[in-house]
């Protein structure tokens, strides 16, 4: 009986052998997008956190542009999270996770192409894609745990873990590391979408649902605008084509382009993956998604979806979206109480991608930095026109000429508004409040007031008639009023419960 | 004259005829035994003689032959000369040294429960139950002299006739609804429970012991005429406590209330019922029923010197008081033991059972958990709708509940919980192979070696189906899912045993054990969505669904013993006993896999000294015996491979991957404990009271944590198993037992026992001083209770502006601003000033009390009268809190009803309420009733005093029963749960979701009300 105790595991691959076949390691670089795309929620359920869908809840639940219908995102819609709250706890420990799961894989890489297992080459592409997928959750990480770069980037960031933590021996160092500064965190982030944009290939295996070259520098444009790095934005978009002046554009690298229609990226489960205009999304599927009480399939999504995220009369009946707008006519629908995006499409088996981010918005980005750079300036007005007119299609909605527009600030302001039609359900929304929120020009001086569920009926919605109901979840202004120190999330108490260097450095007023 | 008497001895238990019975004439040496059949014959020499009775197990009895010849002997259970199952054997009880608590099976049979866990509370010393809900498939949670391990198993050891249970085949099965794997043994089956609760007793095994050890032992045949019974019972059962729920009108007025407060319109309106009024729904009228419940078992037995046989056959159907809920169970249990010759005899046991649960959707935080829907109802709206295909009130869009003239919908699409429970299935069916077959060979006298094999297989089908017409199936347009789980298991052991007594002075009494068990969990799973036409809702049929997944896993577990026994004692006055037991358990590493429990004991029986016996008190004390014990045991329920750096399945939507899932650690080691117990056995008046006192002291050390890391370590689960981490738990037993009253025609019969118990966590990892469980209301801090409540302390309302008031950590008194969401100071000479900013952290928290009882006890008192007997038990606990988690529920502030505490609210300053309750605010439940932590607000008393059984039977008289042609009957009726005596606010200050505490959206208990018959032939 000496052999009766010894078993081994039939469920799982022991450690050591994780990293022992070229096989097992390309396996295990696609466990660090299933580790962005679900970890565990605070009940230990999938519930899209952090990009599975939560990025879009959560970013589109902090805007204006979307109303919570009671009660799944009603705490951050009402701003009362404390550090308690399972949201902003779920946000952050599945984004560490995510980043430790990429460390690891970094390490276990690193080891394979020493052991000869896979090439240099082959080893560098997959530290590529683990090094894009941390910028991307340490980017997340900022906008909701930390200020605005364009505040103070001396203000404290977030606890940079860059290394592998496996084991016990691993612990005491780990637990010993500090907030960085915001702006020591964003050089975090460049250098491993510089590392990602210098070792991906431009057309990944699996295209829009792994990192590549393109998505790389598109999340660039997408970092240096929040740096208000304007130049920066010019340069990464013009390596994405965006450098020219054209009716159209196309990107020399993946070969991004808009689609004709802007329903396009969105027409169906399958056109998520396969369009030319998704850069980077991620991936849901009937065998592993958020469910009916996570996905952006189910909340997003009138009945037969939960139907609690539910477009705004704020947006709504904004001025600037004009009524024939194709994105209103093909992206939304209504139950004839509220109106919703139809943007995601199943809410059946939940299989729609997660769109991170699209070429539309490099359009966008690098039409901003154009338009803050210079006066009226005629890349940023073509970028613009070429994202709005294919949905503004009469000619009488259409900005005629650069003429349109009195200074570079209404320019940018119109491309601003751009954003959130554009965008609208894709969870951009907070992610543009807070890198604005200093902004002298552009702030919405903290998070608006918005109306609750109640306040919005079905009669407010009113094309192009603004919205003037009640508001009754009050604004929090980003200084100067009792409430400001929630624009920001507090740490969670998970973690300052274990870790007292975190709990010593609390974000103030928690 | 001589006079010739005959007649019949039964037992005054179950009225079974007792053969071997010894009569014999006062004050001569001339006697007879009872036949087969409990008669006997016997001729006295006049009709003044006296007859005494005596037999093994039972008091001794005497009467005048003149008298009626038919008599029943009291079994007594305190009779030293019991045999006593223990590890791997019997026992004189007189010769145990442990403390062990008996229960026999016959106080579970005359009762209506689905499994006999749900009765052991209140019945030993030491051993505290924990009942989680009402649900009938819900399994009890056993804690056997206090909670001895942090994260891994807190459950006892199960024995099944000599064969341990593997954990794998202990407690809830289902993933789909609750199936308790102990209600696969029928309580009429059972004969006796040991619980084994010191080293003494439980040492011999080892590493599974550190949470105390029940033994179940099986009926077997007895010699004598074969024997033939039926017991059955019919039972009706009730919801014991409901929640106070606003009705129609108190909702509309404080929905309303909190949506204006809000800045919004009022949404709430009364809903007009076509037949008159306005609609006002109890929906617990609709959710709560009344249980019936039928149980017959028949049995048969027999045997003779040669072989011996036992049968039986059960039926259990059992309607929950929760709708949905139900249990139906068919056993089978035989035995058979066989004298081959003077050498060999074989003895084999097997049971099968097959039990068919079903369930409601529960979940405390589940939009169709029963009670978290249930509560929410809106009161305003009905629960029919005759125009609905489905006959259910559902909204148009099919997603939730229908508004009825509300403005807006229930919040969250709470779907109709009737609907809901009555077309969504949970299902869980088990099938169980339970058995084991032995070959004994006596060697020599006294020398025995006895090789058995055990099986105990389950095997588990799990069914769910979600309705595509509304609430959880609607989204996926009907989803379905199976699992298929088998979990056999087998077990080999050797046992050698030899006794002897040498010169009738030195008893010995030694064993030796090798013991393997290996089990297998094997899961496989189906699902579909997309049903294409509901009729296949009974099973996951090919080509009915549009989407298909599969799924599965594989577990192996093994543990290889070898156990080593000495017991000896000189003339039973001195006992000395030691054993040690060697486990290698699987889930350890290979350098630390093998780990020695060692355990000895003494005892000193005073009472069988010359000194004693020759003093007065011996009149008094009929015996007299201290005791001690002290042993090293262990925790085998650790998980599985918790030693090992893991790496698992990880799909990114539909492309595979691998990824890190758990961090090892190659140095983990037993986790193990230190049990000393010292106490004494009293009889006194021959034994007709006898008092056992005990004090224990267990000390776990080396406990495997998970010990928590920081969350930004990104470490899978934020936690390495480690070996850091001690509690100690110490406490008294006293259990005094009297014959109060033996007289012919009335006995009174009361066992009274009481423990108390005090759990300390004496250390933690890395020097840590607290672990704050993940669920933000649990802490398990060095120098406290483990699992004590931990939050903020309240401090009421502002009477002022309504809102609620903290306490921080240094003292100050802040009030949550429930306009902002913001905290702010509290000027008691400025009230309603809110200018200056305050926090409320988590520094602020504060231990809130201990949710472990520290004492509880039960008082059992059967009496009988001719033929009739009474019992009435009584059991009560005491000294613990409970987080009432329910009562936020019952608070919320979304669009859902509400109890009626909310009544209580501040709705102005000259209308402050019960200066408990803060003003309300639409959709802020979470800043106002705070959700997510522990509030000294919702921190209740869990004292209690149950009447937990009242019974009355009656056995008719011999003329009638022969009359019948049946050897006897007897009718008895009995209620369970007749009352409970707490403050505790909720429903049940037992009912206790994960046992640390928490009463987070239980479903009730019910109170029970049995009639039956127990005919023998």
């Amino acid at each position: 009986c000496k052999k009766f105790t010894d078993l081994q595991p039939n469920n799982q691959f022991s450690e050591t052998s994780a990293f022992s076949s070229a096989d097992r390691v390309s396996l295990a670089v696609t466990g660090v997008y299933s580790a962005m795309q679900a970890g565990a929620y605070t009940d230990g359920t999938n519930r899209g956190y952090p990009f599975g869908a939560a990025n879009v809840c959560q970013g589109e639940a902090r805007g204006e542009d979307f109303i919570a219908v009671p009660s799944f995102f009603l705490i951050t819609y009402q701003g009362d999270y404390d550090a308690t709250t399972a949201n902003n706890t779920a946000m952050w420990t599945t984004l560490y996770a995510g980043i430790n799961r990429a460390n690891v894989v970094i390490k276990g890489v690193q080891g394979a192409v020493a052991a000869g297992t896979i090439s240099a080459a082959v080893g560098a592409a997959y530290e590529g894609e683990c090094r894009f997928l941390r910028a991307l959750a340490y980017h997340e990480l900022l906008i909701h745990f930390a200020k605005p770069y364009s505040d103070d980037p001396s203000a404290l960031g977030v606890p940079l873990q860059l290394t592998a933590v496996t084991g016990s021996p691993d612990v005491p160092a780990a637990s010993q590391v500090q907030r960085s500064t915001v702006a020591q965190c964003y050089t975090q982030i460049l250098a491993d979408l510089d590392f990602a944009e210098t070792n991906l290939p431009a057309v990944p295996a699996i295209k829009i649902t792994h990192a590549s070259k393109g998505a790389a520098i598109a999340l660039k444009t997408r970092i240096k605008l929040h740096m208000k790095d304007w130049a920066g934005v010019i340069a990464e978009g013009a390596k994405l084509g965006t450098g020219t002046v054209s009716a159209t554009y196309t990107s020399p690298i993946g070969s991004y382009a808009l689609t004709a229609s802007p329903d396009g990226p969105f027409a169906s489960v399958g056109a998520n993956y396969s369009n030319p205009e998704s850069i980077f999304s991620i991936e849901n599927n009937t065998n592993r998604n958020s469910g009916t009480n996570g996905s952006i399939s189910t909340m997003f999504t009138k009945a037969p979806g939960r139907g609690l995220m539910v477009i705004s009369p704020i947006i709504y009946d904004a001025p600037f979206w004009t009524a024939n707008d194709l994105r209103r006519t093909l992206l939304t629908t209504t139950d004839n109480r509220y109106w919703y995006t139809s943007k995601y499409k199943d809410p059946a088996t939940f299989t729609d991608a997660n769109p991170i981010i699209r070429y539309a918005e490099v359009l966008l980005n690098v039409a901003e930095a154009y338009s803050r750079t210079a006066a009226l300036s005629a890349n940023a007005f073509s970028l613009l026109n070429a994202v709005r007119n294919r949905s503004v299609t009469a000619a009488a909605d259409r900005f005629a000429s650069i003429a349109s527009f009195a200074t570079a600030n209404d320019l940018t302001q119109a491309i601003l508004n751009e954003r959130r039609i554009e965008f609208l359900g894709e969870g951009r929304r907070w992610s543009d409040i807070h890198r604005l929120v200093t902004d002298p020009v552009f702030s919405t001086g903290g998070i608006p007031s918005k109306p609750s569920s109640a306040n919005a009926t079905f009669a407010t919605y009113t094309i192009g008639k603004p919205y003037a109901g009640a508001r009754s979840v009050a604004a929090i202004p980003y200084t100067g009023g009792a409430a400001s120190y929630k624009f920001i999330w507090p740490i969670p108490v998970v973690e300052t419960n274990a870790n007292p260097v975190l709990a010593a450095q609390q974000n103030p007023g928690y | 004259q001589t006079l010739t008497v005959t007649g019949l001895v039964t037992s005054k238990d179950d009225g079974q005829p007792l053969p071997g019975v010894t009569v014999r004439i006062k004050g001569t040496t001339r006697g007879t035994q009872t036949d087969v059949n409990g008669r006997y014959t016997i001729v006295v020499p006049s009709s003044e003689s006296t007859l005494q009775f005596s037999f093994v197990g039972y008091d001794s009895y005497e009467q005048r032959a003149d008298q009626r010849g038919n008599i029943s002997l009291v079994s007594n259970k305190r009779s030293l000369s019991e045999v006593v199952v223990v590890g791997y054997g019997t026992q004189l009880r007189k010769d145990v040294t442990g403390s062990v608590s008996s229960i026999k099976g016959s106080d579970f049979t005359d009762r209506a429960i689905p499994s006999f866990d749900k009765d052991l509370a209140g019945k030993a010393t030491g051993v505290q139950v924990i009942q989680p809900s009402g649900l009938l498939g819900q399994p009890t949670q056993i804690r056997i002299r206090g909670v001895n391990s942090i994260n891994n198993g807190q459950g006892p050891l199960y024995v099944v006739d000599g064969v341990p249970v593997n954990v794998g085949n202990v407690g809830d099965l289902s993933q789909v609804t609750n199936s308790n794997s102990l209600a696969d043994f029928n309580p009429n089956d059972i004969a006796s429970f040991e619980v084994l609760k010191d080293g003494a007793a439980t040492a011999i095994y080892g590493s599974r012991a550190s949470n105390g050890v029940i033994l179940i032992t099986t009926k077997r045949g007895r010699i004598g005429a074969p024997q033939f019974t039926y017991d059955g019972y019919f039972a009706e059962s009730k919801v014991a406590k409901r929640f106070n729920l606003l009705n129609a009108d108190q909702f509309i007025e404080v929905a309303n209330e909190r949506l204006v407060a809000a800045g919004n319109a009022p949404q709430a309106f009364q809903t007009p019922n076509p037949n008159g009024g306005n609609y006002n729904t109890n929906w617990q009228d609709y959710l709560f029923r009344t249980g019936i419940q039928q149980n017959h078992v028949v049995s048969s037995s027999g045997g003779s010197e040669a072989g011996r046989y036992y049968f039986s056959l059960g039926y259990s159907n059992q309607n929950g008081i929760i709708i949905a809920n139900s249990l139906k169970r068919y056993t089978f249990r035989a035995s058979l033991d066989q004298r081959v010759n003077k050498l060999i005899s074989v003895g084999l046991t097997a049971g099968a059972t097959y039990q068919d649960n079903y369930g409601p959707t529960i979940g405390s935080n589940a939009l169709s958990g029963n009670i978290f829907g249930g509560i929410r109802m809106l009161p305003n709206v009905p629960v029919y709708d005759p125009n609905d295909p489905t006959g259910f009130y559902i909204s148009a869009d099919r997603r939730s509940l229908g508004q009825g003239a509300n403005l807006i919908p229930i919040s969250d699409n709470i779907p109709n919980q009737l609907f809901v429970s009555t077309y969504n299935i949970r299902r869980g069916q088990t099938y169980r192979l339970n058995g084991n077959f032995f070959v004994q060979l006596d060697l020599y006298k006294g020398l025995k070696l006895k090789s058995l094999i055990g099986i105990d297989n389950n095997y588990l089908d799990d069914f769910q189906f979600n309705d595509p017409r509304s609430g959880d199936g609607f989204g996926s347009n009907g989803s379905i899912f199976q699992a298929y789980t088998s979990s056999p298991s087998y077990t080999v052991q050797n046992i050698l045993t030899y006794n002897t007594s040498i010169a009738k002075a030195h008893n010995i009494d030694f064993t030796a054990v090798q013991e393997l068990q290996k089990s297998k969990r094997q899961v496989y799973t189906a699902s579909g969505t997309g049903i294409s036409d509901i009729f296949f809702n009974q099973g996951l049929i090919s080509n009915t669904v549009t989407t298909q997944n599969s799924g599965g896993s594989l577990v192996y577990r093994s543990i290889e013993s070898y156990v080593g026994r000495l017991n000896y004692n000189y003339k039973n006055r001195y006992y000395i006993g030691g054993s040690i037991r060697a486990d290698k358990l699987s889930n350890l590493p290979i350098a630390n896999r093998t780990g020695y429990f060692p355990g000895v004991s003494a005892a000193y029986r005073v009472s069988e000294e010359p000194f004693f016996k020759e003093s007065a008190l011996s009149k008094v004390v009929s015996d007299f015996r201290l005791r001690g014990s002290f042993a090293v045991v262990g925790n085998t329920d650790i998980g599985t491979f918790p030693y090992l750096g893991l790496y698992s399945s990880s799909l990114y939507g539909n492309q595979n991957g691998i990824g890190f899932s758990q961090s090892g650690n190659a140095d983990l080691r037993w986790e193990k404990q230190n049990k000393t117990d010292v106490g004494f056995d009293l009889g006194l008046f021959n034994n007709r009271i006898s008092v056992t006192a005990a004090y224990y002291k267990q000390d776990s050390k080396d406990l495997i944590l998970q010990a928590p890391t920081p969350a930004s370590l990104g470490i899978p689960g934020n936690f390495i198993y480690q070996n850091v981490g001690a509690v100690r738990n110490t406490g008294f037993e006293f259990q005094v037992n009297a014959d109060v009253i033996r007289s012919k025609d009335f006995t009174w019969n009361t066992t009274l026992n009481f423990t108390t118990q005090k759990n300390v966590v004496l250390s933690l990892v890395n020097g840590q001083t607290q672990i704050i469980n993940s669920n933000n209301m649990n802490i398990i801090r060095v120098g406290e209770s483990i699992n004590s409540l931990y939050g903020y302390q309240y401090a009421g309302v502002n009477a002022a502006n309504g809102n609620p008031l903290y306490v921080k950590a240094n003292g100050q008194i802040i009030q949550g601003n429930v306009t902002t969401s913001t905290y702010a100071t509290y000027d008691p000479a400025n009230p309603t000033s809110v200018a200056t900013a305050a926090t409320l952290s988590s520094d602020d928290r504060v231990l809130l009390g201990k949710t472990l009882p520290s004492y509880f006890g039960g008082f059992n008192n059967t009496f009988t009268y001719k033929g009739f007997d009474l019992n009435v038990f009584l059991r009560w606990s005491g000294g613990n809190k409970v987080y009432n988690r329910t009562r936020v529920d019952l608070l919320n502030q979304n669009f859902v009803n509400n109890g009626t505490e909310i009544l209580g609210r501040w709705q102005s300053a000259a209308n402050p309420g019960d200066g408990v309750t803060p003003r309300q605010w639409f959709g802020k439940a979470t800043f106002i009733n705070q959700d997510a932590a522990a509030y000294s607000r919702f921190v209740e008393n869990g004292d209690f005093l149950r009447m937990d059984n009242l019974a009355i039977g009656y056995k008719l008289p011999a003329e009638i029963v022969n009359k019948l042609k049946v050897a006897r009957v007897r009718l008895y009726a009995s209620a369970q749960n007749v009352f409970v005596i707490t403050k505790y606010k909720g429903l049940d200050p037992e009912i206790n979701n994960n046992g640390a505490g928490i009463d987070y959206n239980s479903n009730p208990l019910a109170r029970t009300f049995t009639f039956g018959v127990n005919v023998g032939f």
